[in-house]
């Protein structure tokens, strides 16, 4: 220490440790300037200078201190820095940039001091300048870190709340508008729709969408193959495309590039693809990764809850149908002879399972020895195909798209044989068709048959006005004494329901055999619903597509005309 | 919408000056609040009936009540002068608006004539950004480094507005409301009110006027130039344009008797 002191003193005394003001002032470790009011520079130091490369003469009396900023900077000196001054004299700690001579930015802090004037007027304007480019910099970390992390607790808070509102719903159509919503909010997605693949697989039904045409309202169906949702489909990945043709997601087109951007998000249950879940926006945009993940995310709550929302119906189903099962039995054995049951079973399935059902019971030679009907009458326009197939093939039969132009008025059927077609049903999205079924009844008769042969009852649906004499021929090749006849109408699809139903009928001697397929019914229940009758009857790609598959009948039964006395034939009698 | 009492408190209104005088409303810009009249308005109070307010989101205004969906335009700004007005039952006023909220202004006036009487702009600039023809004086990048230089400054805002009051020995109360405003200033809501100020269109308003208009330019003001200040001039059917000598964007403060002369010239 001593000896330092003792060479600052002789190095003072040489003259070279000057400490004199303009020495201090001009080398000071800060730059330092002058101003007037107005923001005109009048002094400034070697060290600002040094910093900024401007001459001395660039600035002095030439330039303003604004007009060093940056456009962005000199918005926030006259907006708040030079107010302040004003108002209290001083500010401190200000960041800004300043533009250099040669363009550059020098990110800086600056503090200013106003010097008053005689009258209390502001007169000069002292500001001291501090490099800042190192703490500028790590600001700007700071603020980048403190940007993601408020975007990934948004994305956060924005799945949770998705997680809790879908946790609640129970109706696929409710899980499309909340994920749609939600996606459109947190995403700021410009279109969206949520679409489910239908029974066939290569069709999507728009389940629900946003900032598309009323072309793309729920119900629609899209062809898979017409649509970019078939790679994401098969491949069960999400597709992020960054360039995309903006307002080209109407439709979900074929991948093009363009100013937009798009994804494409698979529903994925249990490693199969049920629909898809499609975004678009107008700019094209990236997406990092934490963005594909909260989409991905997004997109696996909602296919969680769709399944959730589809075993929740079908439990919902197998109970209704245990209720009505039993409510049948009840019925049926409630009364003894054979016309008095098919009456009963026809009128034991309306409302709950179809609109309208119809019963024939045939006996050979064509003979129609029992014929009733139940319920809307309409439904039962234009079955016969069915009722022929299942009487050949001695299967069950749906017909889960009749067209809805055989859904026309008897009435108007009537006054304009078959030259009608019903001008709007072409128009109608093509979901909208009714379903039906037919179910063969086999019917053993022991008090009026040699022991232990089989005797047959069989069914089909058709429309009762035209019904007996066509199809009957078609089943009078058995042995049997009395060939039975059953049209029903269904709505349902769930075909072992329709068996069981058919074999309260014929259920005098067995009992045991019937609690058993019930049981193991029980185990696979079918979903035919979720109590609307009316949704029902109209909207067939509601229900659940698996029970669907399961329901329809192999290929080779739907060859509707088999030879005759096929083995099948022969077996089932 | 809040009526009644709730405006008046949600903005924070300060009414001062003669009861019985013709109303007189100041609307404070972007970056400060009421006290920014503080050396203009002395001179109208013994005439005038005095209304001063913070917008929704500055200075002493009820912070809970900003909502960034509603104050997402520079309309809500301006229901908001008009529902002050319907809450003091003021007729005939005079609305002075710096800045953006001479802009304000002109929408409020357009949304109920029959209200104002006159209407004195300061530095009013309609389209802060370049488009085509039209020299507003800034280009997006611009606002995206004002956004920045908001950003850099509210995270040490707290010191920076440390009271440190020099030169205003005289007058510690002024140091102190200033303080505590910009104290009261959220980051998000400045934010906001800076991207819907900077990147309003309202040219098409200045056109719809029919209010009798003054306009005051200053001489070199970096964010309302010249160009600006005559574009407004021409757009308002028989405005009136007064160019100052004082520089800057804040003639209020940095020449207040000039803009009071100018003022009273027009009134």
């Amino acid at each position: 220490m001593e000896h330092e002191a003792r060479n600052a003193e002789r190095a003072g005394d040489a003259g070279i440790l000057d400490e004199s003001p303009e020495e201090l002032y001009e080398n000071a470790p800060c730059g330092y300037f002058s101003a007037l009011p107005s923001g005109l520079i009048v002094k400034v130091n070697k060290t600002f200078l040094s910093w900024t490369g401007y001459r001395r003469d660039d600035l002095i009396r030439r330039k303003r201190f604004q007009d060093l900023l940056t456009a962005g900077g000199r918005i926030f000196h006259e907006t708040h820095l030079a107010p302040l001054l004003r108002m209290q004299g001083s500010v401190r700690e200000i960041a800004l940039d300043v533009v250099c001579a040669d363009g550059r930015h020098l990110p800086v802090l600056l503090n200013s001091v106003v010097k008053s004037g005689e009258f209390g007027g502001p007169l000069l304007t002292r500001t001291t300048v501090f490099d800042a480019t190192d703490r500028k910099a790590y600001e700007r970390e700071l603020m980048h870190a403190r940007g993601l992390e408020r975007e990934a607790r948004k994305r956060t808070e924005h799945l949770q709340r998705l997680t809790s509102a879908l946790s609640a719903a129970l109706l696929p159509t409710e899980i499309a508008s909340m994920l749609v919503a939600e996606l459109v909010a947190s995403a700021k997605a410009d279109f969206a729709l949520v679409a489910l693949l239908r029974e066939r697989e290569d069709e999507l039904e728009l389940l629900g969408s946003h900032g598309l045409d009323a072309s793309h309202a729920a119900g629609t169906c899209l062809s898979v193959a017409d649509t970019a949702a078939a790679r994401p489909l098969e491949t069960r990945e999400a597709t992020f495309l960054e360039s995309w043709a903006a307002g080209t997601l109407p439709g979900l087109p074929r991948e093009s590039d363009g100013d937009g951007a798009a994804v494409l998000l698979p529903l994925v249950v249990a490693d199969r693809s049920i629909g898809i879940v499609a975004l678009g926006w107008t700019k094209q945009r990236s997406f990092e990764q934490d963005d594909r993940e909260f989409l991905r995310g997004c997109a696996a709550q909602a296919s969680q809850a769709l399944e959730r929302a589809r075993l929740h119906t079908q439990t919902a189903a197998a109970a209704r149908r245990s209720a009505l099962m039993a409510k049948t039995t009840h019925a049926l054995i409630e009364v003894k002879t054979t016309a008095q049951r098919a009456e009963r079973l026809a009128r034991a399935v309306i409302p709950e399972v179809a609109d309208g059902a119809w019963v024939q019971l045939l006996a050979s030679g064509d003979k129609v020895v029992i014929d009733v009907a139940a319920g809307d009458e309409r439904a039962m326009v234009g079955g016969e195909g069915i009722a022929r197939r299942a009487l050949t093939t001695g299967e069950p039969q749906l017909a889960l798209r009749v067209r809805s132009r055989l859904l026309r008025d008897p009435a108007a059927d009537a006054g304009q044989h078959g030259g009608h077609v019903d001008a709007d049903a072409d128009r109608r999205p093509s979901c909208f068709h009714r379903c039906r079924a037919a179910v063969p009844l086999r019917f053993r008769r022991p008090q009026c048959a040699r022991a232990g042969e089989r005797q047959t009852l069989r069914a089909g649906a058709g429309h009762r006005p035209h019904a007996p004499a066509e199809h009957a021929r078609q089943r009078t090749n058995g042995r049997s004494p009395l060939r039975c006849r059953h049209a029903l109408q269904p709505s349902g699809r769930d075909t072992r329901g329709w068996r069981r139903l058919a074999r309260r009928l014929r259920s005098r001697s067995r009992p045991c055999r019937d609690r058993r397929r019930r049981r193991s019914g029980a185990r696979h229940p079918g979903r035919n619903s979720d109590g609307a009758v009316a949704e029902r009857d109209t909207r067939p790609c509601d229900r659940d597509r698996r029970t669907r598959r399961a329901a329809r009948p192999p290929r080779h039964v739907q060859q509707a005309d088999r030879p005759r006395g096929t083995s099948r034939n022969a077996r089932l009698r | 919408m809040i009526g009644g009492m709730g405006a008046l408190e949600r903005n924070n209104v300060e009414v001062l000056g003669r009861a019985d005088g013709q109303p007189m409303v100041f609307a404070h810009g972007f970056g400060c609040d009421k006290n920014m009249w503080r050396l203009v308005v002395p001179a109208f109070e013994q005439d005038y009936r005095v209304v001063l307010f913070d917008h929704v989101g500055a200075g002493g205004s009820d912070l809970s009540a900003y909502d960034p969906s509603r104050y997402d335009s520079l309309q809500a700004y301006a229901d908001d002068v008009l529902e002050i007005c319907d809450a003091l039952g003021l007729e005939r006023a005079i609305f002075v608006g710096h800045s953006v909220s001479a802009t304000i202004g002109v929408l409020a006036a357009n949304a109920d004539p029959e209200r104002f009487e006159k209407l004195v702009l300061i530095g009013p600039s309609p389209r802060y950004v370049d488009d085509g023809d039209y020299v507003g004086g800034f280009t997006r990048e611009d606002i995206n480094g004002l956004l920045e230089s908001l950003d850099s400054n509210y995270l040490g805002w707290s010191s920076a507005i440390a009271p440190v009051i020099m030169g205003n020995e005289d007058r510690p109360e002024l140091g102190e409301e200033l303080t505590n405003s910009f104290c009261r200033t959220d980051p998000e809501i400045a934010r906001n009110f800076a991207r819907v100020t900077f990147t309003a269109d309202n040219r098409d308003d200045l056109a719809r006027v029919r209010v009798p208009a003054l306009v005051l330019q200053c001489s070199e003001d970096a964010i309302a130039p010249r160009s600006v200040g005559e574009y407004v001039h021409r757009q308002i059917q028989g405005s009136e344009l007064i160019l100052l000598k004082a520089t800057g964007h804040c003639p209020n403060l940095s020449a207040p008797e000039e803009t009071i002369a100018a003022m009273k010239q027009f009134l």
